[in-house]
């Protein structure tokens, strides 16, 4: 039966505004009554800047996809690690260690069904360890026959291939093929052309390997097709390629994704739909040695690696085929503070920012200076001088409350103009933590330290109502030089040293007013942060990691769970901040140390802005 | 090729380094000392767009040995400074809280 579609056709819609919302659809036409257009959305291929590994490393392996993916292994400054973390597409968490350290290995499957095989440790050898990973753990498996080093890759835990690699000594590249079935190590027919580090994307019996590095110097092109018994030859990359990287292509043979490598280091990406390779955007830093993958062509991750030997990166790219550009957060300069210090509180916004005490050392400060998104201006000064004070609100109602030293309970609001003194706190203290809005504060946390009872204010929790201070909910343990964002009833507290645990914390609560509970924790424990945002969309940066190179990472929170985020350029902790951005929108961080500082820096969280319709030339 | 290159480029603020400029290469600053004065020490990812801002922002390049001898330089600077800041019965924490723990020395990428 013939149905209108079939004897009309589909009408194209007659719109005054390009499409949106739902409608957003590639290939859909409709007409642009305001500009006299035919027009539609088309997708396109970039790569964007994700968000930083946790730590620095080359030579790890990769798995999963762009929204779930997996790195693990590799090499940071020196030495192997047996570290994993996990990627949701925004951001890196910490997953379970290897149980062997080891880096050049051969990686595959998913984020909850992880392979590592091989790789090198130190020595003459490879190695031929096997490990699984469930999502949170690893766990050993029967070995491979025998060591290799960055062999290629494909298929899932359960039915993997692992095709070339390289011995040590004597250096050789292999042609060699193992099948796996989830338990035991199979021979599978040998590579035409032997290679490490080849790209592989498909099944157990429809296979792809991609390119690969042959020993000592050669750079293949060559493509082989496996059937699950045997390789043969496909159509060769435009690019002959040797990343020294561990990449998935895809999971299915005739749609897989190849990038990075040669020598110098290069960007280029191909794609194949099972007829050709297309040369398509190129990443935007030139890279080898990265953890790789894709689960088609239209997507995939790189992470860490570098050019040379033995310098590390952390740096993530995504590519997306997309009807939107991505564009990933970052830090920039922002006007410099007129008084560096360290020690300082902050408020505001990134347009309209504040910032008040502080320490340069023996000097204890009582400048306050104000922000308007481009350069800071001082402003009148704080009754009293103190450091790490703390406070909440914004550039016309902000209070201040808390410093040292000694340790002191005094409390000031600022009105746009001057500060004027208010009820002190109930308990005298700083280097406490704090959130919410003049009339609506919380302060919890902090010191004195070493005084009897020995930091009894870690813990409590005051709320400040705009002209007393009342007591709240019993932050869960004594913590001070954290940092928190949000509001009295909703508010999210994090970081800081522990007293209880003699060491930085990553622990995270929330409050809703009267009591904290426990949130997931942080993915790096830091001290001396600032914390942006909403109990729901916060970023927490700068301050102080056990780990020298995690100090300028960014964690952000999106009512769940934290993820890594941009880093920022200067390295420094104690510093000021805005109270209110978050993640998803800007932030600023000024000043700070140790030494002093008087740098700021604009954060502006990742933006996704869907791309101009094309429109439809008939010419 | 070397991954990083290093130089010397005294941060005048905003506009100093854009976003665009973070996601383009890679940028950590240090404080240095060339024994008059501080002096702000960059890190910076050896591409093109690298060289370039570190061309327009008009700074002297270094070796990474000369790089880290600006840091290592004021990381003494700084530690001397901790050394000799006490405060009569103040305790060894509370000193830690008042100025930070004593600064380490400072290994650059």
């Amino acid at each position: 039966m013939s149905t209108y579609e079939t004897l009309k056709g589909l009408k194209v819609k007659f719109l005054s505004a390009d499409t949106s919302g739902s409608r957003l659809q590639e290939g859909e036409l409709f007409y642009n009554s305001s500009d006299f257009n035919l027009k539609s959305h088309i997708a396109t291929g970039v790569w964007s800047a994700g968000a930083n590994l946790i730590t620095i490393s080359a030579d790890l392996a990769g798995a999963g996809s762009t929204s779930a993916g997996l790195a693990f292994g590799g090499t940071p400054a020196s030495g192997v690690t047996a570290a994993t973390a996990e990627y949701n597409g925004t951001g890196w968490i910490v997953g379970g260690n290897m149980g062997t350290a080891r880096r050049s290995l051969g990686g595959g499957g998913t984020q909850t069904a992880g392979l590592a095989i091989g790789g090198y440790v130190s020595g003459d050898d490879a190695i031929a360890i096997v490990e699984e990973y469930n999502g949170t753990a690893w766990s050993e498996q029967n070995d491979i026959p025998a060591g290799s080093w960055k062999p290629g890759m494909l298929g899932v835990q359960t039915a993997a291939v692992s095709m070339g690699g390289k011995v040590v000594t004597p250096e050789a590249s292999t042609n060699i093929t193992l099948e796996y079935d989830g338990t035991n190590w199979t021979s599978g027919g040998n590579l035409g052309t032997a290679r490490y580090s080849a790209t592989g994307a498909g099944t157990q019996t429809a296979g792809l390997a991609a390119g690969g590095f042959i020993v000592p110097n050669g750079y293949s092109a060559a493509v082989e097709n496996y059937d699950g018994s045997s390789w043969t030859a496909g159509t060769a990359l435009n690019t002959a390629r040797g990343s020294g990287s561990n990449q998935l292509g895809g999971t299915a043979n005739t749609s897989v994704l190849v990038y990075g490598g040669t020598n110098p280091a290069s960007g280029k990406t191909e794609s194949w739909d099972g007829t050709s390779w297309t040369e398509i955007a190129d990443m935007a830093t030139s890279t080898q040695r990265f953890a790789g993958a894709s689960a088609n062509s239209s997507s995939g991750f790189a992470a860490g690696g570098g050019p040379t030997s033995p310098a590390s990166k952390s740096a993530t790219e995504e590519f997306n085929i997309s009807l939107s550009t991505i564009t990933g957060a970052a830090w920039a300069s922002g006007g410099n503070i007129n008084t560096a210090r360290r020690a300082l509180w902050g408020g505001g916004t990134q347009t309209a920012g504040l910032i008040w005490g502080g320490y340069i050392g023996p000097v204890v400060e009582n400048k306050t200076e104000e922000y308007n998104g481009t350069s800071w201006s001082e402003q009148n000064n704080l009754n009293t001088a103190g450091y790490h004070i703390c406070g909440t609100g914004t550039q016309t109602a902000a209070v201040a409350f808390g410093r040292g030293t000694p340790p002191s309970g005094k409390t000031e609001e600022y009105n746009g103009t001057s500060w004027s003194e208010q009820n002190d706190m109930g308990t005298a203290r700083y280097i406490l933590s704090g959130f919410g809005v003049q009339t609506a504060a919380v302060g919890y946390g902090g010191g004195p330290l070493g005084a009897s009872p020995t930091g009894v204010p870690g813990i409590q929790t005051e709320h400040y109502d705009g002209t007393s201070w009342t007591a709240g909910g019993n932050y869960p343990e004594k913590n001070r030089a954290g940092s928190a964002c949000g509001t009295q009833t909703a508010g999210l507290g994090s970081a800081g040293y522990s007293p209880d645990d003699s060491g930085r914390t990553a622990e995270a609560n929330t409050y809703d007013g009267s009591s904290w509970t426990a949130a997931s924790a942080m993915v790096i424990a830091k001290d001396g942060t600032f914390t942006s945002g909403s109990q729901t969309d916060a970023v927490i940066f700068l301050g102080v990691a056990p780990v020298a190179a995690q100090n300028v990472v960014s964690q952000k929170y999106d009512g769940t769970s934290w993820t890594t985020s941009a880093s920022a350029a200067t390295p420094r902790g104690s510093h000021a901040g805005s109270s209110t951005g978050g993640a998803t929108g800007t932030a600023y961080a000024a000043g700070g140390g140790t030494p002093n500082s008087n740098a700021t820096e604009e954060f502006t969280g990742e933006t996704v802005v869907v791309n101009a319709a094309k429109t439809i030339d008939f010419d | 090729m070397a991954l990083f290159i290093y130089g010397t480029a005294t941060n005048t603020g905003k506009g100093f380094f854009t976003h665009e400029d973070r996601r383009n290469f890679f940028l950590r600053g240090y404080s240095g000392h060339d024994g008059s004065n501080p002096i702000d020490v960059w890190v910076v990812g050896n591409n093109e767009k690298g060289a370039l801002w570190l061309a327009e922002a008009s700074g002297t390049e270094q070796t990474k040995a000369e790089a880290q001898a600006l840091v290592r330089a004021a990381d003494t600077i700084a530690r001397t400074a901790w050394d000799n800041n006490d405060v009569d019965g103040e305790s060894a924490d509370e000193k830690i809280a008042r100025i930070g723990s004593k600064p380490g020395f400072i290994s650059i990428p």
